[in-house]
């Protein structure tokens, strides 16, 4: 014997089947931090760049296309972590490093395997110098956050749901 | 100085709405008056008539926040706050209250018990860090305040934001100024449906 879905079933297995989804395929993601003109750095000073690779990404991809006008720049790649300890003049290990840059530098990067943590990528000046930079990351994600933001309104109605019939029964 | 005014006093300020709002509902069935109450008008007048009361109040509160602000401002610093600073920070402050107040309020009236509709609230404003540990922030509103309050801050200051993820920003949009509404029709639709015998 069919029966029809009632509105409140199907709002049920609509979040259900979305938060389904949504924790269990990944996505893949780009994110392009375009090169917007020429950065200027005085000798010492550095500038850099920042960003997260969040919980559940995979495949994480670093392309760094980087440009120098003018001067000389070190590049390092590290988590925040070691970030601190560079700052604090302390020992640290970075993803990537590389002194004496004069010229132009096509970089990419994986990691394997994959962390969560905040990367810096951090340019560094031994003299003034006149750069410009094009970042593209990478990574496939499971997107855990709206997953579970979906499953929370399907235990909620759920629950209301149940409770209701067993109230009535 | 008001990033640390924002850090002091933004999680007492739910609070004490919800010191008003626990007890709205619930309050009438502790004490009884909901007899009288139940039987002389409708369920829909009363829970109507208590929404515009409690945004109403909210409106005098936020108001008053404000003005006190706005006074303690000129006399500390000798400054004028500029208006589309004082209207933005008026409504978003007033949208992250009525979270709370729909919030307890929703509780207050499907359960009738003060203590659910002040604590339930309390430990979700106390432990939102939490979820964003666990990488669930969606399901902190907190992290909505703090997405759309840096939003705005960029906005208004700087004149220059450039949005990351747009999803994000939209969905943040939509769940700060839609849920405390949400809340309240939830409210209104389904106190009409349970038992209130007392």
């Amino acid at each position: 014997m069919s029966r029809k879905i009632t509105q409140q079933e199907f709002i049920i297995l609509f979040f259900t089947i979305i938060s389904i989804i949504l924790l269990l395929v990944p996505f893949p993601k780009t994110i392009i931090y375009p090169a917007e003109g020429i950065h200027h750095i005085n000798s010492g000073n550095f500038s850099g760049d920042e960003f997260i690779f969040p919980w559940r990404s995979y495949n994480q991809q670093i392309d760094l296309n980087l440009t120098l006008v003018y001067g000389n720049l070190s590049l390092f790649i590290f988590d925040q972590e070691e970030a601190y300890k560079w700052y604090q003049d302390q020992d640290f290990q970075a993803y990537y490093h590389k002194g004496n840059i004069t010229d132009k530098l096509i970089l990419s990067i994986q990691f394997n395997p994959p962390i969560t943590q905040n990367i810096y990528i951090l340019y560094l000046a031994s003299e003034e110098s006149n750069y410009s930079r094009e970042l593209i990351i990478n990574y496939t994600i499971f997107y855990s956050n709206y997953g579970f933001f979906f499953l929370s309104i399907a235990l909620i109605v759920g629950g209301r749901y149940i409770y209701v019939k067993i109230k009535n029964r | 100085m008001g990033q640390n005014l924002n850090n002091i006093f933004l999680p007492f300020l739910p609070l004490i709405s919800l010191l008003i709002t626990a007890d709205l509902v619930s309050g009438e069935f502790s004490n009884r008056t909901a007899i009288v109450l139940y039987t002389s008008l409708s369920r829909k007048t009363i829970i109507r008539a208590k929404i515009e009361f409690l945004v109403i109040s909210l409106v005098i509160y936020v108001s008053l926040l404000w003005i006190s602000l706005v006074l303690a401002t000129f006399i500390l610093f000798h400054a004028i706050i500029s208006f589309n600073y004082l209207i933005t920070g008026y409504i978003l402050v007033f949208t992250h209250l009525l979270f709370y107040v729909s919030f307890s309020f929703l509780l207050s009236s499907l359960t009738q018990n003060t203590f659910v509709a002040f604590l339930v609230p309390f430990f979700y404003i106390s432990f939102n860090g939490i979820f964003i540990t666990l990488d669930m922030e969606l399901l902190s509103y907190n992290y909505y305040v703090n997405t759309l309050f840096s939003f705005f801050t960029e906005v208004v200051i700087s004149n220059n934001y450039i949005i990351n993820d747009f999803l994000l920003m939209f969905f943040s949009f939509i769940i700060y100024f839609g849920l405390p509404i949400i809340l309240f029709i939830v409210t209104y639709f389904e106190f009409k449906r349970i038992d209130i015998r007392v």
